[in-house]
């Protein structure tokens, strides 16, 4: 499968945010997007899922263009994991990762005992059977984040999109996380996700794209796309990239 | 899709509890009463209700009835507030947080004022509820950036609903004071005791047009309460759903206004209890507090006509037990919402 964007203009209603934003998804890739806050990652996002308008343009999915789908087909093409959140009910872990069976119902219909399996099975995936009963509310954050990864599995889509997975995790649970994200890549998904740190892109990232003022400055594999001078110049920082052995690179920042 | 629904299976024996209080309590409420009716009154009731005198007309015109009446009212109003706190995503909300019961009111005030039919009460009714909760989430969309989005909606629902309280004062003050004004008075009070078979059968419909789509978008109601993006994400029409749910929530509204006037509290009370016994899943938690709902204003309308001589207005007490419940909730609140 493959996800396509071509001259893409995303913003509210009398209001442009990014524009002539161009790039493709395949399965089992994972492209990042980074950019400083205000750079338009989460618009282009909303776009993309059809939860905003997009302004002009084309959104294809194996060549179809996706713009007069119907909100329900175009969740079983691509499935949202937003960052960790509390909903106002405390609905269960199972009840939560149900919820990605919307996309397969009429809109009078309830889940069935499929969709039930389905969602244990998800459920299953990440390693969280344990919580299933558990009450969403009351959970880790980082369970949160993977309970939001397996509805976003049980939505049985083609590809994902992720905003800022590990944002409001700690060190471990955001290890976790990446670990998941790998996994899914080698499951066959494909994945767009965005993030502030330079360093999960080197990790998981087979794409990278960066935005600046609602513009891709560049895209690329992750070693060519990220490098100090261009990081430098986006984030107005400082910075400082190495190599820490087998190929594998970090960014840190340089304060004085 | 087949038959087969996933029933959330650990629910099944708080359900069964939840109709067999229901039923004892319609049983109750039957029996109960200034006049004693034996037993057989109600097999003659049923097998020749020619023969069945004096009692059986009184259970016929004047009881059942009434509990009838109880029964749609407290269902509409509960089943009003689980859909409002849902696509609100505010489990503070309710008809009359939102300014819906205080609009509903306003519009029957006025509709008894200009001397209208029951259908006219009910359809001025609910048009002026649906302006009300219009009111309260274009004002709190423009207040968005005001901080806390419930609390911003709790407040903004309650300077709509004080407008229309005013409005209702207005009426009031223009009405006849030897006809028009006691009716509206007594009325706004919320009572049952004035129901008769014929107002019965008016409000049966908009309950029906409002119940049943509820209960078949019982599933997005769940989808919704994720939010507006993450549900359009998950495959959810938002923009339709959320006008249907508004449109049968306001129905119910105004239709259970329009027949029993200002009964407070009951669309926050009820979805609430049925939260705490049920858990926050529509599929369950609708059906829930319908019969939390109809029980819980049978048994208030019970207190209202034995508890003294004289009745007492239905609405006093569903605000005596609501008001301090509110209060409660919101000392809870900081635990997290229930």
């Amino acid at each position: 499968m493959r996800l396509e964007i071509s001259r893409l203009r995303c913003g509210y209603p009398g209001h442009t945010v990014t524009e002539d934003i161009s790039f493709s998804v395949s399965s089992g890739e994972a492209l990042y997007l980074l950019g400083p806050n205000g750079s338009g990652k989460t618009t282009l996002f909303k776009t993309v899922l059809g939860v905003l308008a997009r302004q002009n343009g084309v959104i294809t999915m194996d060549g179809a263009d996706t713009a007069s789908w119907p909100q329900r087909r175009r969740a079983q093409y691509l499935a949202y994991v937003p960052q960790a959140h509390t909903p106002p009910f405390p609905f269960t872990v199972r009840d939560v990762v149900l919820t990605a069976r919307t996309a397969y119902l009429g809109m009078f219909g309830t889940p069935s005992r499929r969709d039930v399996a389905i969602a244990e099975e998800a459920i299953d995936t990440l390693g969280l059977s344990a919580l299933a009963g558990s009450r969403y509310t009351e959970i880790s954050g980082g369970e949160r984040q993977l309970v939001l990864i397996a509805r976003a599995v049980a939505q049985q889509a083609h590809f994902l999109v992720l905003d800022e997975p590990t944002s409001n995790l700690d060190f471990g649970n955001q290890v976790k996380v990446l670990k998941k994200i790998r996994e899914l890549r080698a499951l066959g998904y494909g994945l767009l996700v965005t993030t502030h740190l330079p360093d999960q892109a080197f990790l998981c990232a087979s794409q990278v794209a960066l935005l600046n003022h609602g513009r891709l400055i560049e895209i690329g594999e992750p070693e060519a796309v990220l490098t100090e001078a261009r990081l430098a110049a986006t984030y107005g920082v400082a910075l400082k990239i190495a190599d820490v052995g087998s190929g594998l690179k970090v960014c840190v920042p340089l304060l004085n | 899709m087949t038959a087969r629904h996933a029933a959330p299976a650990h629910h099944t024996g708080a359900m069964i509890a939840l109709t067999v209080l229901f039923l004892v309590i319609v049983w109750w409420s039957l029996a109960l009463g200034r006049y004693h009716v034996p037993l057989e009154t109600w097999w003659k009731l049923v097998t020749a209700p020619d023969d069945a005198g004096i009692a059986g007309q009184i259970l016929l015109q004047v009881r059942l009835p009434r509990i009838a009446a109880g029964i749609l009212i407290g269902a509409g109003l509960s089943a009003a507030g689980a859909a409002y706190q849902g696509i609100f995503r505010n489990p503070m909300v309710s008809p009359d947080i939102l300014g819906a019961s205080a609009g509903a009111g306003f519009g029957a005030a006025a509709a008894i004022l200009l001397g209208w039919s029951i259908i006219g009460i009910e359809l001025s009714s609910f048009a002026f509820g649906l302006i009300a909760v219009g009111l309260t989430c274009a004002a709190a969309a423009k207040l968005k950036r005001m901080g806390d989005p419930i609390l911003t909606l709790v407040l903004v629902g309650i300077l709509v609903g004080s407008v229309f309280t005013a409005l209702v004062s207005l009426a009031k003050y223009a009405a006849d004071p030897y006809s028009k004004l006691p009716a509206i008075t007594l009325w706004l009070m919320g009572s049952l005791s004035a129901i008769n078979p014929k107002d019965l059968g008016f409000a049966l419909v908009p309950m029906a047009i409002g119940l049943v789509p509820l209960y078949l978008l019982r599933w997005n109601l769940n989808v919704l309460a994720f939010g507006e993006e993450e549900a359009r994400a998950l495959g959810a029409e938002t923009t339709r759903l959320r006008w249907i749910i508004i449109f049968c929530a306001t129905l119910l509204t105004g239709a259970a206004v329009a027949i029993a006037g200002m009964v407070g509290w009951v669309g926050l009370v009820i979805p609430h209890l049925a939260r705490m016994i049920v858990g926050p899943d529509y599929r369950v938690l609708l059906p829930a507090s319908v019969l939390l709902g109809a029980s819980y204003l049978l048994l208030t309308d019970d207190l209202a006509r034995s508890v003294m001589a004289n009745e007492i207005p239905l609405g006093i007490i569903t605000a005596l037990i609501g008001a301090p419940f509110f209060l409660y909730l919101m000392m809870r609140s900081e635990r997290g919402w229930a």
